[in-house]
């Protein structure tokens, strides 16, 4: 367990220091560096909820959250290869389609991925690649005696893709993104159809974990986003589409939810050249 | 650049998979009408409900009967006349955990306990033998009665326990040669509670009974029964575990029946009193289009032998007693009176030849009751 545990622990900090450093190189008198773009946002907007382990009806209301990307290419070979973080909470507050009953949905993401790029000419640019991530969260329906709380969790492996281009909007550099994620297999939580969390407190563990695709867990993210470079700042702009479902044990699962996405980059995205002294060459991850 | 060209493509299809894929399960679509309403309450029991086999009931008959109640509803009809068929259609159930509420009403199948004799009354006993002097907490009411006899009165376990109250109320009673526990009138409440009772009187780990959960719609859909365990209280805490009599009645329900249960195979237990009102199934809620929530039982609980629960449970053989309205009213308690007599003569027994058998004791002296009875 604690060779596990050192194992681990290194893992980690290697990635960090992967990931952190600006990942300088240098070709012939020139400087090359990965910097790390930074999004951090707020979203808002809507979601739907239904939860049959709860309630038959689909509850809906306002859902706010904050997320943060943090993305860079890899030195090993940065024309092609980039990483990122991803990281999302949010709150939903709903009530039933009658109004007199209120739920209450929580959900925390984080996503590690890798991703295989190819620059397109006009500056489109095409992503592919995967990620491992973890989502656990709750639905908390108010009303419920000895079933108040449907929990989920799931640990998933995702292809992601993405696209993007930029552009200028008069003298403004723009980046306009579709970034779709699809996690496809994973191991996630469920209780069997009657089950009280009251039976898994007492000790009674037996197939809470069920192994996930598309059949049983479907699940998909897509973020539209316009990033508006002003130069030692970017902001972004987007929608975010998100549907997380599950079947298992007769039990129906299906969250749906869709932001507006409002974010800054705090050191920009690059795309104003002249920020730059010219031996150096930057080499970012988003475009 | 050949990429490019199919960037649409590649996007239109991962919207066809998101379209196609959650579409996958429909989700139940009950509308909010007066049968949209019936039909989701009918499908929520149908699906959920986890006592059909021991009701003996025909739950397609019941929805084809209380549809036609609703087919012949009067165009004048209030919610009040609608409300009363859909909570008619759970009254057959004859469950004490299923209700139908409303904003204005809450729908409860009473008969579990009405058509028995009360056999209790807590005037009484505050007046008549605690003297209106008795300690308090958590709930609990307790006092050491004359002959170093512990009485304690637990009326509801949704009082929560405790363990530092339940030690302050130990360290009154652990001198105590015998332990009366009354759990009359005691409806139910949080099965956590029973816990925090049970492993007070136990001096070994025990299997208190067992917990099943339904595992899909179909009628006998089951797990199979998970072990409920109890294990003795730490050290530091303070145990009972002299002779203990606990007091029941008919209106001894849900987590008072599960506790009966579990106290009843403790071999320093003895159960007197009146069969317990049952509600052997932990309850489940569940909501109507309308705004109605729904509650009923899904979840059977188990005695330690593997038992059902939901019919009640009966008292240690020789130890069904009723405590009479007129007696009560004079300020005897016939069921009381049962066990300090019990215990006295357990003091008895214990300086003349021993440590008698609790449940053997009641045995005896309720025959012994019984045919003086038949005397008279």
């Amino acid at each position: 367990m604690r060779n596990r545990l050192k194992t681990a622990l290194a893992v980690g900090a290697a990635m960090l220091t992967a990931f952190g450093s600006r990942g300088a190189g240098s070709e012939g008198d020139s400087l090359r560096c990965q910097p790390v773009t930074s999004v951090y946002s707020v979203e808002a907007g809507h979601q739907s909820s239904l939860s049959t382990y709860l309630s038959p009806l689909t509850y809906g209301g306002p859902v706010f959250g904050a997320s943060g990307s943090w993305s860079k290419a890899l030195a090993r070979d940065p024309q092609r290869l980039t990483m990122s973080f991803d990281t999302k909470a949010d709150v939903a507050d709903m009530l039933n389609p009658y109004g007199n009953a209120r739920m209450i949905g929580l959900d925390f993401q984080f996503q590690w991925g890798l991703s295989r790029r190819w620059r397109l000419a006009d500056g489109w640019q095409l992503q592919a690649g995967g990620d491992i991530g973890i989502d656990a969260g709750a639905l908390y329906l108010i009303r419920n005696g000895n079933n108040p709380v449907a929990a989920q969790a799931s640990v998933a492996i995702a292809p992601r893709g993405r696209v993007s281009k930029t552009l200028h909007i008069g003298r403004l550099p723009v980046l306009l993104a579709d970034e779709v994620r699809l996690p496809s297999l994973s191991v996630f939580f469920s209780p069997e159809f009657g089950e009280t969390y009251y039976e898994i407190y007492l000790g009674n563990h037996k197939g809470l974990a069920h192994c996930g695709w598309w059949g049983n867990n479907f699940c998909i993210s897509n973020l539209l986003s316009a990033d508006l470079d002003f130069g030692r700042t970017a902001m972004r702009i987007g929608y975010r589409m998100e549907v997380r479902s599950s079947y298992v044990c007769s039990l129906n699962t299906r969250i749906i939810t869709h932001s507006l996405v409002i974010g800054v980059i705090p050191q920009g995205l690059g795309l104003k050249k002249h920020r730059l002294p010219a031996h150096i060459s930057a080499i970012y991850a988003v475009y | 650049m050949t990429l490019k060209r199919h960037i649409p493509t590649l996007l239109a299809a991962f919207a066809a998979i998101a379209a196609t894929l959650t579409g996958c399960h429909e989700a139940p679509d009950y509308k909010n009408t007066l049968y949209g309403n019936l039909d989701a309450l009918w499908d929520i029991v149908d699906q959920r409900y986890c006592f059909f086999d021991r009701k003996g009931l025909d739950w397609d008959s019941v929805g084809a009967v209380y549809r036609r109640k609703l087919d012949s509803l009067p165009e004048n009809a209030t919610i009040v006349d609608y409300f009363d068929i859909c909570s008619g259609m759970l009254d057959e159930l004859k469950d004490g955990h299923v209700n139908l509420i409303s904003s204005f009403n809450t729908s409860y199948y009473r008969k579990w306990w009405t058509d028995y004799p009360q056999d209790f009354d807590l005037r009484t006993v505050q007046q008549y033998y605690l003297d209106f002097d008795y300690l308090s907490t958590s709930g609990i009411s307790y006092k050491m009665l004359p002959d170093s006899i512990g009485y304690m009165y637990y009326p509801s376990f949704s009082y929560p326990v405790g363990e530092l109250n339940l030690d302050y109320i130990l360290a009154v009673l652990h001198k105590a040669k015998g332990l009366i526990i009354d759990i009359r009138d005691n409806g139910g409440g949080e099965l956590t509670n029973i816990k925090t009772f049970v492993e007070r009187f136990i001096d070994r780990k025990i299997t208190g009974g067992y917990i099943m959960h339904k595992t899909g719609p179909a009628h006998d859909a089951f797990s199979e029964p998970y072990p409920i365990e109890y294990k003795p209280c730490p050290d530091y805490r303070i145990p009972y575990r002299g002779p203990i009599i606990l007091l029941t009645n008919r209106s001894c329900f849900s987590a008072a029946n599960a506790f009966t249960a579990v106290m009843k195979s403790l071999p320093n237990v003895a159960v007197v009193g009146a069969r317990t009102g049952g509600g052997g199934g932990l309850p489940f809620s569940s909501e109507l289009p309308n705004g109605w929530a729904v509650r009923f039982s899904a979840c059977p609980l188990l005695d330690p032998e593997g038992k059902s629960t939901e019919e009640g449970i009966d008292p240690t053989p020789g130890g069904e007693v009723h405590a009479p309205a007129e007696e009560l009213a004079a300020g005897n308690d016939a069921i009381l009176d049962f066990a300090i007599a019990v215990m006295l003569r357990i003091q008895q027994d214990s300086t003349r030849a021993g440590s008698a058998k609790i449940k053997d004791l009641v045995g005896a002296m309720g025959a012994d009751r019984v045919s003086i009875s038949s005397k008279h």
